[in-house]
């Protein structure tokens, strides 16, 4: 199972994640959507927001098109 | 709202301007269009310059400036954040339209697309009145100086071949107060316009912008007034947390007081209950809506006697406290464009902000809504008013524990074709004894300035109210 943890602080709610986690991603199987509290990624980095967590690799300004596009490229690699 | 690019930039328009204020180092305010639109970025527009110029406005209209107001092209952002802060009075038109931003969509031209077969019957050469249509390389054209848009080639293509190309601004507006200059760029009238900002909402380049007074709540705050935040019922879900956190958070940002305006809200529940008892029309309808009542000030004259004299929950909860301390600062927050209008009009409120303003102050503020305590007391009666058939279920429950059973219904949303009706509403047939009205589909929290999809709000609304 593959979680994507996605960053639910404030920032990355109001710039997007809160769209993001109403993604249905059942019909990828082994994959599995998390709300996450605040990642931290935000405050030293100089990428933008919301960020999204797969496997310790960190993806910055995702948009609901953008995590399609991951997910498949993750569950591909399986 | 369905989360897209022009709501990703006007956020983030928001959180790079209120933290220039709050850091009071404004020359970085110029910064900002260079920052959200780097050099090697992909561009929206045509080029990245217009990007620039575009979120340079935008960033004006978040100062609380009319981009129409610009004398001076030279004149930088830094300036404009300057003479917000000097001043304390803003006018009431809060819609601007950026106009290097529209795209001065033609109104009502039609277009024959690919799907045109080049067929041997050809109706739409023949039907039309005008002979605009001919057929050249094997398809049908329009000749636009001869088009008359009468739509008539539309129904008999049997391809569908031909369209209308909409204006969205023009067609979402319920009271047609967006007009084309000669140019073909968009204008509001303002006499017309009832500030529902349905076209904020529709205009897929963002052309049109909400004048932001944050700028004018951050000067306050920083002057250690009472400043009481009013919090509109729909902000249930509108942060990550519960309603604890988020009036822990907004105490945090520097407010004296949050006040819930749900509380209000049951009271103007109980009060139309009361004033429906004693009424002397018909029928009675709701007054919690400012988008529909200024809708009927300017529109629909005839549907003012049924509409009733109870205070909106925002004008309530303002009068009670301005009454307990008149020196006090009301800022109300909420999803709604509107009550800028009602607001400027009342004495009771002085501020409208926005949800997504609040977002932004938050943001740059830099504080974890999800840091305090999740549990809290308050009260859960009243926040139905946030979703459409809120207001009609209170009054009637309401009514009901005196005994007294109506029938209800409930408009949920206005466009052109309500517009209409309101405008006969003396002559329709009204099988309903209250009537609530709400400007947006779903409720407010469907409003202009809501941060999340309704769909969440809607689940996180219900939670609160069972």
């Amino acid at each position: 199972m593959i979680k994507i943890e996605i960053c639910c602080g404030t920032n990355c709610y109001i710039m997007g994640s809160c769209e993001l986690v109403t993604m249905n991603f059942n019909k990828n199987k082994g994959v599995e959507l998390v709300g996450s509290t605040c990642l931290g990624l935000c405050k030293d980095s100089v990428k933008r927001p919301p960020y999204v967590r797969i496997n310790n690799k960190v993806y910055s300004e995702v948009t609901p098109e953008k995590l399609q596009q991951i997910v498949l490229e993750v569950t591909n690699d399986l | 709202m369905i989360y897209n690019n022009i709501i990703h930039i006007k956020r983030d328009v928001l959180y790079r301007t209120i933290k220039s204020i709050v850091t009071k180092d404004f020359a970085t305010l110029n910064k900002i269009p260079y920052e959200i639109a780097p050099r090697d970025s992909e561009n929206k527009r045509c080029c990245i310059h217009k990007d620039r110029a575009v979120l340079k406005y935008r960033v004006m209209a978040a100062l609380g400036h009319s981009v129409e107001d610009e004398k001076d092209e030279l004149m930088q952002l830094s300036d404009y954040g300057f003479k917000t802060m000097g001043s304390t009075k803003f006018d009431n038109r809060n819609l601007t339209v950026i106009h290097d931003a529209c795209r001065s969509c033609k109104l009502g031209s039609h277009y024959i697309s690919d799907v045109c077969a080049g067929c041997v019957a050809r109706p739409c050469t023949s039907i039309c009145p005008k002979g605009a249509i001919k057929v050249r390389d094997g398809r049908a054209k329009i000749d636009t100086n001869l088009c008359t848009n009468c739509g008539k080639c539309t129904d008999v293509c049997s391809y569908k071949a031909i369209v209308k190309v909409p204006v969205p601004c023009e067609i979402s507006c319920p009271v047609n107060a967006l007009k084309k200059n000669d140019l073909g760029i968009a204008t509001i009238d303002s006499e017309i316009c009832i500030n529902c900002g349905k076209c904020i909402k529709t205009c897929p380049f963002g052309a049109i912008a909400e004048k932001s007074q944050i700028v004018y709540v951050l000067n306050e705050l920083r002057e250690k007034k009472t400043i009481n935040a009013l919090i509109a019922p729909s902000i249930a879900g509108q942060f990550p947390g519960t309603i604890n956190q988020i009036r822990e958070t907004i105490l945090t940002l520097g407010y004296s007081n949050v006040v819930d305006v749900a509380e209000f809200a049951a009271l103007v529940a109980q009060e139309e209950a009361e004033e429906y008892l004693h009424k002397k029309t018909d029928i009675l309808t709701s007054s919690c809506c400012p988008a529909f009542i200024e809708c009927v000030k300017k529109h629909a004259h005839g549907v003012e006697p049924y509409v009733s004299k109870t205070l909106s929950p925002m004008a309530m909860a303002g009068k009670d406290l301005k009454e307990k301390n008149p020196q006090c600062i009301n800022v109300f927050i909420g999803p709604c464009l509107a009550k800028k209008s009602e607001a400027y009009k009342s004495e009771y409120i002085d501020y409208v902000i926005s949800f997504e303003e609040l977002g932004a102050h938050v943001m740059a503020m830099d504080i974890d809504v999800l840091q305090f305590e999740s549990m809290g007391k308050y009260d859960k009666i009243g926040y139905g008013f946030a979703s459409s058939g809120g207001v009609l279920k209170g009054v009637t429950q309401n009514l009901r524990d005196n005994g007294v059973w109506i029938n209800g219904e409930k408009i949920d949303g206005i466009d052109k074709k309500q517009v209409s009706q309101f405008k006969v509403f003396n002559k329709l047939k009204k099988p309903y004894e209250f009537l609530e009205v709400m400007a947006c589909e779903g409720g407010c929290i469907n409003g202009p300035g809501v941060i999340v999809n309704p769909v969440i709000s809607k689940k996180e609304l219900d939670k609160i109210k069972s």
